[in-house]
């Protein structure tokens, strides 16, 4: 099993909030330049300061390629044992809030929380009222961190738990075939069974390594 | 669920923002599609094509757009009045002398999805031939975006000692007399 | 037409023609004109709507696609990267969330979303630096970028 965790970053992600438009209102002129440095650009004079370099940079100044940075692997161990120790106490203590998962179910991919109605547009082998567990479990995420299956995550680390509530056909649906000047048409009628099921439970265990 | 109200996540979310867009010495295709993907919302998580979630795009010194190649006399736009013998056709040099907001506008124009939604789309786009902008815009402005280009600097803006430094093809011999 | 004894139904023979057309007018009651009262245009209008909602399920399918795509290329480029790098370099991690996930993602979970494109991105200086080797340039290649002005 592998598995990565990126949760290092929490206070950095805390400081990014997706959301941008909040409208930073402008109230005087001079604001203007640093907020927009094309105003300052035009309105200062044209005294751009050169490079230090005196010798023009040119497309083979510097190789084409973007600059890679490697870490050791001491550094990339330490780095990794203090995200794995960070997430399991985040775990033994039940500080992630709501867990979502991912999970793989009836050939589909399925981002469900606690008490969610998942409708599977097909026969479930289990009967209604019987309790299954999800075993394909592609990401688990609380508030601070993510476990990101590569693809799936142990079974000993997660477990959803799901029942079957309904099973039932969906409302008819037309096939229709024509083709004009062909004497050509087919019609049938098409209801697919369907099974709803509710998510009871994503609980984790504070096994990680 | 939760027990917060989402209203203010859901004003942020659905708020507009204003870009403004510096065109000196830019080419008006790059700056077109920087428009259109605004204008239509496809820089957002949530873009839908129904939605109308597109933003408000300023474009300041439309008149100092660079055009490559030889397409200010070579580019031609055309249109037709709809009347026998309408068919008119300018280059991008004397469109851009008479309007100069037209090459830009006209760009954005092509760009954007030719659905009902691109008049209202078209509405958001704010063109400016130079770099004054009016208060009211300023004062909605919320970003500005990178310039695709760098702007080249003129002659006169190179010291004497980098014009001395600049590496040469070829040295004139001491007799030789310049054109 | 209800048979509610068996002689009601030995009585009724026939073709019905009156509940053969009401079962046909009833998915044309929406439409617009004289299409949704008239047998004879309601008929060839439903056949056709019919075929329209046929083709229109297989190409939901395909539209709901692109639109993922495209919300998934605007979250990643806020985090300055391209919708293909993310997508290459996902599946080489052996990430398989699919397009309506990572989309979903995208838009209710956006720090999850930040994390996996960060791991893209650490998969991507992996592959450069495996590509460039340690850097230097092969023996008996002489390049200009080689040369320090």
């Amino acid at each position: 099993m592998a598995l990565t965790l990126m949760c290092g970053c929490v206070e950095l992600l805390a400081n990014i909030s997706r959301l941008r438009p909040d409208p930073r209102r402008i109230s005087s002129f001079k604001q203007t330049g640093i907020l927009f440095p094309s105003f300052e650009r035009h309105r200062s004079s044209h005294s751009i300061s050169g490079p230090s370099s005196l010798v023009p940079l040119t497309s083979l100044s510097s190789p084409p390629w973007p600059e890679v940075k490697s870490i050791s692997s001491e550094e990339e161990q330490r780095q990794h044992t203090a995200v794995v120790q960070k997430v399991n106490s985040l775990i033994t203590n039940e500080e992630y809030g709501r867990l979502f998962a991912v999970i793989h179910f009836a050939s589909r991919q399925w981002k469900v929380t606690n008490e969610d109605l998942i409708l599977i547009e097909n026969h479930v082998a289990a009967g209604c009222g019987d309790r299954i567990r999800m075993e394909k479990v592609l990401m688990v995420g609380g508030e601070n961190f993510t476990l990101i299956g590569r693809p799936i995550i142990g079974k000993e680390l997660v477990r959803v738990e799901a029942t079957v509530i309904e099973k039932t056909e969906s409302s008819p649906k037309v096939y229709m075939q024509f083709w004009k000047r062909h004497r050509f048409q087919r019609k049938k009628i098409i209801a697919s069974p369907q099974t709803i099921l509710r998510i009871n439970s994503i609980e984790m265990v504070p096994q990680l390594t | 669920m939760s027990n917060f109200s989402r209203t203010a996540q859901q004003w942020a979310t659905f708020a507009r923002s204003w870009f403004l867009i510096d065109a000196k010495m830019q080419p008006p295709g790059k700056i077109a599609t920087m428009c259109s993907v605004r204008l239509q919302g496809k820089h957002k998580p949530i873009y839908h094509a129904l939605s109308d979630c597109g933003d408000h795009v300023v474009v300041m010194n439309t008149r100092h757009i660079a055009f490559s190649g030889n397409k200010w006399e070579q580019k031609v736009y055309s249109s037709h009045t709809g009347y026998p013998g309408g068919f008119k056709q300018v280059t991008a040099a004397q469109l851009h002398l008479k309007d100069p907001k037209a090459i830009v506008k006209l760009a954005v124009y092509g760009m954007l999805p030719r659905n009902l939604l691109r008049p209202n789309m078209m509405q958001r786009l704010h063109l400016f031939a130079e770099d004054e902008l009016p208060e009211d815009v300023l004062a909605n402005l919320t970003e500005e975006l990178p310039q695709p280009r760098d702007v080249p600097r003129t002659l006169s803006q190179y010291t004497q000692e980098e014009r001395d430094a600049f590496p040469r093809l070829w040295t004139p011999p001491a007799d030789y007399k310049m054109k | 037409m209800v048979f509610l004894t068996l002689s009601c139904l030995v009585r009724s023979r026939g073709p019905d023609r009156h509940w053969k057309v009401q079962e046909l007018l009833k998915h044309a009651r929406h439409f617009r004109g004289r299409k949704n009262r008239c047998y004879s245009l309601a008929v060839r209008a439903v056949r056709r709507a019919f075929v329209y909602a046929t083709k229109g399920r297989i190409l939901k399918k395909r539209n709901m696609r692109t639109l993922w795509i495209s919300r998934i290329a605007a979250a990643t480029r806020e985090h300055n990267m391209k919708y293909p790098a993310l997508i290459h370099n996902l599946g080489k991690t052996s990430v398989q969330v699919n397009r309506r996930i990572l989309s979903e993602l995208a838009i209710t979970e956006p720090r999850t979303f930040l994390s996996l494109a960060k791991l893209a991105q650490a998969r991507r200086e992996e592959g450069f630096r495996a590509a460039l080797g340690d850097g230097q340039e092969p023996a008996g290649v002489f390049s200009r970028v080689m040369v320090t002005h």
